[in-house]
């Protein structure tokens, strides 16, 4: 077997889940570690993912624990502090991303893994659930409990969503 | 989708949607480095396999009771990267240089290895048989066993285990290795294990030997752990280690019951194999 393989499914999977990395970490930069970490992981276990049923939710399980191992690892040394969350793009307005990942920073990384999981990548409540390792009653409670907190923020901080249009 | 929409007012519901377009609006351009990510990811895998094929051996025989009772030493730093089943100690000061494989007599074919092993054996010891075929090798890698031998042994005592690891060292685990206190090699670690208090492990032996410099380029180790016997050689060798182990347990566990009375190789008759020119004296074709 040669490295063909890998690259194919890095070319044709990478963009999901680098949206995926960044609505997690709200970071490009940690993004790209996030998204590496997992591809490397990916790499390694490329026997595993290939046999998966779905090797591609195989790598989004793998960035997702990475990325929630590693704000396990974080939490106890580490203190936020704002880092830049974007480059601009020419002729590309970064005002909604720019909300965007402001209003997703502010939700405690467990809620932004639910919000993401259930919102961007579709998942089920049940599915959701199962990933995370929570009763799908905290699914729900964590749910409901970032979507408030996200109207909230984007409502004061993005007067031009649609949202606040209503 | 399913969806709690029970739990949900009004207002959440609008959300719903507005939330996914506006994640779908402020991604839609996002640019994605795919080419470094896959030679990333490529050459960062690769690393981490040679790295988890060395710890195969450092896991497997004689350093599976040392790895129980000095596990800090040997696996201490960073633990990243590892929940997917690959395991070993990530040695922050290993990687401040980045690894570079280069072609060596740890590149040899494990049918040498087993060929080289047989001619070593002493009489009424067999390589009763070992593996040869890699089942999770990366992409690119062949599948192959390259590096290390792992079988078994019949003795006249029973049958046992026996373990052939041949390790590239890095550029910078041997310059670790110059300025530590001459224990330690990048991953490898080649100091004795400490006093055990454990009532059912027991080191019955540890030396070790220094170079001119004084920096331990040799130890052979005996542990009993649970009523089986661990010997095990290691020696840096012309930029890597010859490293062998046996046991009289043909199970690769820990607290795994003997499957033999006695070892089937003393720790000279180890250290006559780990110690032969005929591994460091092989390089692969075309080096």
């Amino acid at each position: 077997m040669d490295d063909t393989e890998f690259e194919r499914f890095v070319a044709a999977r990478s963009g999901q889940l680098y949206r995926s990395a960044l609505l997690l970490t709200t970071s490009p930069h940690a993004a790209e570690d996030l998204l590496q970490t997992a591809l490397t992981k990916a790499y390694v276990a490329w026997p595993r993912v290939r046999a998966a049923d779905d090797p591609v939710a195989y790598v989004h399980g793998v960035l997702l624990k990475a990325f929630l191992s590693d704000r396990r690892r974080r939490s106890s040394t580490e203190l936020a502090v704002a880092e830049p969350t974007d480059v601009p793009v020419p002729g590309v307005d970064p005002s909604e991303r720019l909300a965007l990942m402001a209003a997703l920073r502010d939700l405690a990384p467990l809620d932004r893994a639910v919000v993401v999981l259930r919102f961007w990548e579709d998942h089920s409540v049940a599915e959701t659930a199962r990933q995370l390792g929570l009763s799908e009653a905290a699914v729900k409670n964590r749910c409901l409990r970032a979507l408030r907190t996200l109207r909230g923020l984007l409502t004061d901080s993005f007067p031009t969503s649609p949202r606040s249009a209503r | 989708m399913s969806t709690d929409l029970d739990d949900l007012t009004p207002d959440d519901l609008a959300d719903l949607d507005d939330l996914r377009d506006l994640m779908a609006r402020a991604l839609d351009d996002v640019d994605v480095p795919v080419g470094r990510m896959h030679d990333r990811a490529a050459v960062d895998g690769r690393r981490l396999r040679r790295r988890r094929s060395a710890l195969v051996g450092v896991g497997g025989l004689a350093t599976a009771a040392a790895v129980a009772v000095f596990a800090v030493p040997l696996t201490g730093g960073d633990t990243t990267a590892r929940d997917d089943g690959y395991a070993g100690g990530h040695n922050r000061a290993a990687d401040s240089v980045p690894f570079v494989a280069k072609p060596g007599y740890w590149d040899m074919p494990v049918a040498e290895i087993a060929s080289r092993l047989t001619d070593l054996l002493p009489q009424r010891v067999s390589l009763t048989s070992y593996e040869r075929t890699n089942t999770d090798h990366a992409p690119g890698e062949s599948d192959v066993v390259i590096g290390y031998l792992t079988g078994t042994l019949s003795g006249r005592t029973g049958p046992g285990s026996v373990e052939v690891m041949l390790t590239q060292l890095s550029d910078q685990a041997q310059r670790d290795g110059a300025v530590s206190q001459g224990e330690t090699w990048g991953d490898q670690d080649l100091s004795c294990p400490p006093e055990l208090s454990s009532p059912d492990i027991e080191v019955r032996t540890c030396a070790t030997r220094s170079d001119a410099s004084g920096r331990v380029v040799e130890r052979e180790l005996e542990m009993v752990d649970h009523g089986v016997t661990y010997r095990e050689v290691k020696i840096v060798a012309r930029g890597g280690v010859v490293y062998a182990a046996t046991a009289n347990s043909t199970q690769r566990k820990w607290t795994a019951p003997p499957s033999a009375s006695r070892n089937p190789l003393t720790l000279d008759q180890l250290a006559r194999i780990a110690t032969s020119p005929v591994w460091t004296s092989w390089a692969p074709s075309g080096s």
